[in-house]
């Protein structure tokens, strides 16, 4: 009898064995190639966290996603965050969100745009945000309270079948490749840790139709929809949980211009659900606020509802002042212990991709000139592109006069302490000279510079970043140099210059 | 057992069946060796030749399942 | 909770679990059984309708008491007065719950529309099975077979023993009964046989017969198709219905297996049929007992149905026109037992010709096998006459897919319109839900069956065999038909990676 019990037992695990890594397999991966959508790294990264290091939670939906940079936050105002928003609108998966959230960390505040408040919750209408979440967030007990209240919206759903991914998804054994074998843990080592979780959207890359900003955008059109029960009640929840764990909430719009119109005739509806729970609402999608933050639809928007990289920076440094305004936050980079060294390498790596990922001289120089605290060396060998029209608000905002630069002072320099020069062509007095040499530096022309093509031609750009003179290269053309030629070359260089 | 019985009723069965072997089988009913409608003839021509009632009731393995169970059942309806 | 859910699955391992701590106390034993049923029965239907089958249960039970003290005391005329009151008692229930059922709602309905409402009453569950099981209880205690049950719990727990009780078999009192009154207790060998039974049940119902489903709806669903196509699809139906029922019949077996209880096979290698006669010695065995033993024999040498024969000539055709006959009643029994509607009754009828052309028409079929020289033990002739015997019964199951009887002739009609074999390379078949790999699994697993079938009509034991084999062996078989099980089987909502291409709001 005792053989036969252990013999079963033995049975039991070699199944639950198999079960699991054939469940590895067939289930669908969540996890993206954009770095926003990779739950396995962005959750792996959160786990990691020491207690106590988020001061700004976000969650909500894919606008919030790709508005709010941790990053950026951080650079601005000294607050550390987290994006756990989603490229899905339901209250649901944002109540669980921050309950999965909250199990690790105090945040001082969490913000959500609210968005599906006006959504119907019902199962058949969600069914693959509710999948994504279920499947998306690593805890075993708030897995089962998902597919319990599930199963409670409707009746017909089969609890195991939301439980056990296995039993949802056995049927992708005709769609096999080599995709559906890579791991949560390749997923994880993909990842990159300075994004907190945020979507970051290349720039340059607008999609759809442009949409000019003015006062008569925001014109309410039609009647409100009523409030939906369901999402009622979880944002309810949301916002209950968080009191009782003393963690303010706020509600956040971000700019999402082309649904203007219809969040503008809900906004009476929005401001007085939230009114009637005590929570601040901070619209950022108005005329007002737009314009201060300086929003174009060319060069801050992915699409017309959704910021890119340079957008994100500029919504970001808007709300993280706000925030720190409104609840009294601190600046962890005025007290030393009271963040990881992590934070300011974020800021690091973040720039380094950020630079290395522009892929036109306009959206390089848009976000050059967001850091004027930043030294560089700029060469330019067409200068017919430099002087181009399309660059000359760029090149004046950088402070550079282009007319300096000529075929014998092709190279412009700004310092650290912001003073510009302007040196002349390669020669043997010229301090550049060995960079000239070496194939790092090597100017590629030609006489029909189109900056939007990126194969042609590249237009290289050093600098050298403050804190420790790291030299990070950034090429429109080539993504594959080392960054430890050029700190040889460019130590020398910097040694000579100053 | 009635030796003259059984000649007779083996004569009956294997004019209706030759090809089964009714001295050896033991399971005609339960192995399917004879059908339905074999049973039907083997009976009616009983019936007739003995001149003796069988009802539906009477159609049972028991009865029927072999040449010794068959000849049983006959001396049973003749007494 | 239906056969394929996880719920039944829970729910049957719960119950073997009680019903074994209690493994030396046949009382308790019985109750968990009784438990088990009501549960299941609600589940399935509604308290007013457990009320009901208990009503009916009942009636059934008093009656059988009473024919068998009839009989006792010597008094057959009141006995079967008894019994017939029993059979149209019950046989009339049957009857209504499968014709009439609109009258009742109408009356339900004219109630409510005067305040008076009543619970509805659903399909009891498994009527028609149990129906024929009480049937045949109270014609036995009429002809002694048995005595009456004398306890009411004893006789529920077999008229509604769960594992029967939605798709059968048509259990017999005398074979089962004595199984129910004894104490089983828990045997490891025998457990394991029950699961792998289930196991192969599984395989049978949620891989292949819902995979093929999914093809022949497609193919049924649009009304241009005919010609091949349709009656490719018509050929398919029939593995589809064979391995959804002999699917679900194995799971029922394999848990009453485990519980230790034999229940009587409703099949034993159909496909290998060499005549319609054949099949349905094979096919659905449990009716065709009932069927053989209540209604052919009964027919065939009642009084005036012998005299009746008697005025045809030659001998021969006597005992054919009476085997004909109530070979025709059966089948006509047997169609309408399935579904109503005048589409079963012809069902019914093309069975019963092909069944009755064979006794009537048997001396020339031997003349003309003679007469070719065809060697009737021959393993081509063998072959030969299994298609054409599936071919003839693929014709006959148009009568019980389509919903009527103009259905089905219209369906017949289009299969004789333009034949494309095409339609089988072309890639015609993937249009209807399953893709080319999924195709290809369906058509392996219909040679499984096909094989499985074979080599059941050989007596080879596939079930011996894999116990036969060393433990590592047997483990990796058993992890391996799980599996194939939930990774291959049709179940769940199923996903389309496609549609989870969302939009971005």
């Amino acid at each position: 009898m005792k053989k036969n019990i252990i013999r079963t037992v033995f049975l039991l695990a070699l199944f639950s064995l198999i079960f699991l890594n054939v469940q590895t397999v067939l289930r669908y991966k969540w996890d993206g190639d954009d770095p926003g959508e990779n739950f396995s790294g962005r959750n792996g990264a959160y786990r990691k966290e020491p207690g106590d290091s988020v001061d700004i939670f976000c969650v909500g939906t894919s606008e919030m996603h790709q508005a709010f940079s941790p990053v950026v936050a951080y650079e601005k105002t000294g607050l550390t965050g987290y994006n756990f928003a989603m490229q899905t609108r339901s209250a649901m998966s944002e109540y669980y969100e921050v309950k999965y959230a909250l199990k690790y960390q105090k945040p001082s505040v969490v913000i959500c745009d609210f968005m599906a408040l006006f959504d119907d919750a019902s199962v058949s209408m969600n069914d693959v945000n509710y999948r994504k979440t279920i499947d998306t967030i690593p805890s075993l007990p708030i897995k089962y309270m998902i597919a319990r209240d599930i199963c409670r919206m409707d009746p017909g759903e089969s609890f195991a079948d939301w439980f056990i991914p296995l039993l949802h998804y056995h049927s992708g054994w005709s769609e096999l490749d080599e995709t559906y074998f890579v791991t949560p843990k390749e997923k994880k080592r993909e990842y990159k840790v300075y994004t907190k979780g945020w979507n970051y959207r290349e720039p340059g890359r607008f999609d759809g139709e442009i949409i000019e900003i003015s006062p008569g955008l925001w014109e309410v059109e039609d009647d409100p929809l009523p409030v939906s029960e369901g999402s009622v009640y979880y944002y309810d929840k949301l916002i209950r949980e968080c009191r009782e764990k003393d963690v303010r909430v706020a509600a956040v719009i971000p700019p999402k211009l082309g649904d203007a119109p219809v969040i503008q005739s809900h906004y009476g509806v929005f401001s007085r659900y939230f009114e009637d729970r005590g929570v601040e609402l901070l619209d950022y999608d108005v005329y007002d606020e737009v314009e201060w933050m300086g929003l174009s639809m060319t060069s801050d928007f992915a699409d017309r509802y959704h910021l890119n990289g340079l957008g994100a920076y500029k919504f970001t440094t808007a709300l993280a002042e706000d925030l720190k305004e409104l609840f009294g936050l601190e600046d962890r980079r005025l007290n030393p212990g009271a963040v990881s060294s992590e934070w300011d390498e974020n800021e690091r790596e973040y720039r380094s991709d950020l630079f290395s990922g522009q892929n036109t001289l306009f959206d390089f120089l848009e976000y050059l000139s967001l850091y004027d605290d930043m030294p560089f060396i700029m060469g330019a060998s067409d200068l017919g592109t430099v002087r181009d029209e399309r660059y000359g608000e760029l090149f004046e905002a950088l402070g550079i006069d282009v007319s300096r630069m000529s075929q014998t002072t092709p190279f412009v320099m700004r310092d650290e302490e912001g003073r510009i020069s302007y040196f002349p062509a390669p020669s043997e007095d010229n301090p550049l000279e060995s960079a000239y040499n070496s194939e790092v530096l090597h100017f590629v022309t030609s006489p029909d510079f189109d900056p939007d093509d990126i194969e042609k031609t590249g237009l290289q750009v050093m600098t050298f970043y403050p804190a420790s003179a790291e030299v990070c290269s950034y090429s429109a053309y080539d993504k594959n140099l080392k960054n430890d030629d050029y700190y040889n070359e460019f130590e020398a260089v910097r040694k000579r210059l100053y | 057992m009635n030796d003259k019985l059984r000649e007779e009723v083996l004569a009956v069965l294997t004019d209706l069946c030759p090809d089964v072997d009714f001295e050896k089988e033991e399971a005609l009913i339960d192995d399917g060796i004879v059908e339905s409608f074999d049973v039907i003839q083997i009976v009616t021509s009983l019936m007739e030749q003995f001149d003796i009632e069988i009802d539906a009731d009477d159609i049972e393995p028991e009865n029927l399942n072999s040449l010794e169970r068959i000849v049983g059942m006959v001396e049973r309806k003749l007494n | 909770m239906e056969l394929k859910s996880a719920g039944y699955c829970a729910f049957v391992f719960a119950a073997l679990l009680v019903y074994f701590c209690f493994h030396k106390n046949r009382t308790l034993q019985r109750n968990v059984i009784l438990v088990s049923s009501a549960l299941l029965i609600v589940s399935l239907t509604n308290v007013p309708t457990l009320l009901l089958m208990l009503f009916i249960a009942l009636t059934v039970f008093i009656l059988g008491l009473a024919i068998e003290k009839s009989t006792v005391e010597g008094n057959m005329k009141k006995a079967r007065c008894l019994m017939f009151a029993g059979v149209f008692f019950v046989l009339g229930i049957l009857i209504y719950f499968k014709f009439f059922t609109f009258t009742f709602e109408a009356l339900r309905r004219f109630a409510a529309g005067r305040g008076v409402s009543f619970g509805e009453l659903v399909f009891p569950v498994g009527l028609s099975y149990y129906a024929l099981s009480m049937t045949a209880y109270l014609i036995d205690i009429y002809h002694k077979k048995h005595g009456a049950e004398k306890s009411f719990p004893d006789i529920l727990e077999f008229f509604f023993y769960f594992p029967s009780i939605t798709e059968g078999p048509i259990n017999l009192y005398a074979k089962t009964m004595p199984q129910l009154k004894e104490a089983h207790s828990f045997d490891s060998d025998r457990c394991v046989l029950g699961l792998l039974r289930i196991l192969w049940g599984y395989i049978k119902k949620v891989v292949i017969a819902d995979r093929i489903g999914i093809l022949v709806t497609g193919i049924l669903s649009e009304k241009e198709n005919g010609g091949f196509i349709l009656f490719f699809a018509m050929l398919l139906y029939s593995f589809q219905i064979y391995t959804d029922f002999s699917g679900g019949i194995d799971v029922i077996m394999g848990v009453s297996e485990i519980l230790g209880v034999k229940l009587t096979e409703n099949f034993r290698a159909p496909l290998v049929s060499k005549s319609v006669t054949e099949f349905w010695q094979r096919w659905h065995m449990s009716l065709g007992e009932f069927m053989e033993k209540y209604v052919y024999y009964p027919i065939v040498l009642n009084k005036r149905v012998m005299k009746l024969s008697k005025k045809v000539r030659w001998k021969y055709l006597q005992r054919a026109f009476s085997a004909t006959l109530a070979s025709v009643i059966v089948f006509i029994l047997v169609g309408i037992w399935h579904g109503t509607g005048w589409n079963y009754v012809v069902y019914g009828c093309f069975q019963a010709f092909f069944v009755s052309q064979a006794v009537l028409l048997a001396p020339v079929w031997k003349n003309a096998r003679a007469g070719l020289k065809i060697n009737d033990a021959g393993l081509s002739y063998r072959i030969l006459t299994a298609l054409r015997t599936f071919l003839i019964l693929t014709f006959g199951r148009y009568f019980i897919k389509a919903a009527n009887l103009s259905n089905a002739v219209e369906m017949l009609r289009r299969t004789f319109t333009e034949w494309r074999f095409s339609c089988l390379f072309d890639g015609s078949l993937l249009h209807y839900g399953l893709d080319i790999k999924n195709l290809y699994l369906m058509y392996f697993s219909i040679l499984l069956i096909i094989i499985a079938d074979i080599l059941a009509e050989r007596k080879v034991s596939i079930r011996s065999w894999i116990l036969s084999q060393d433990r590592l062996l047997r483990y990796m078989v058993y992890l391996a038909g799980v599996f194939f099980v939930i990774i291959f089987g049709i179940y769940g909502k199923g996903y389309d990676s496609t549609t989870f291409i969302y939009q971005a709001f």
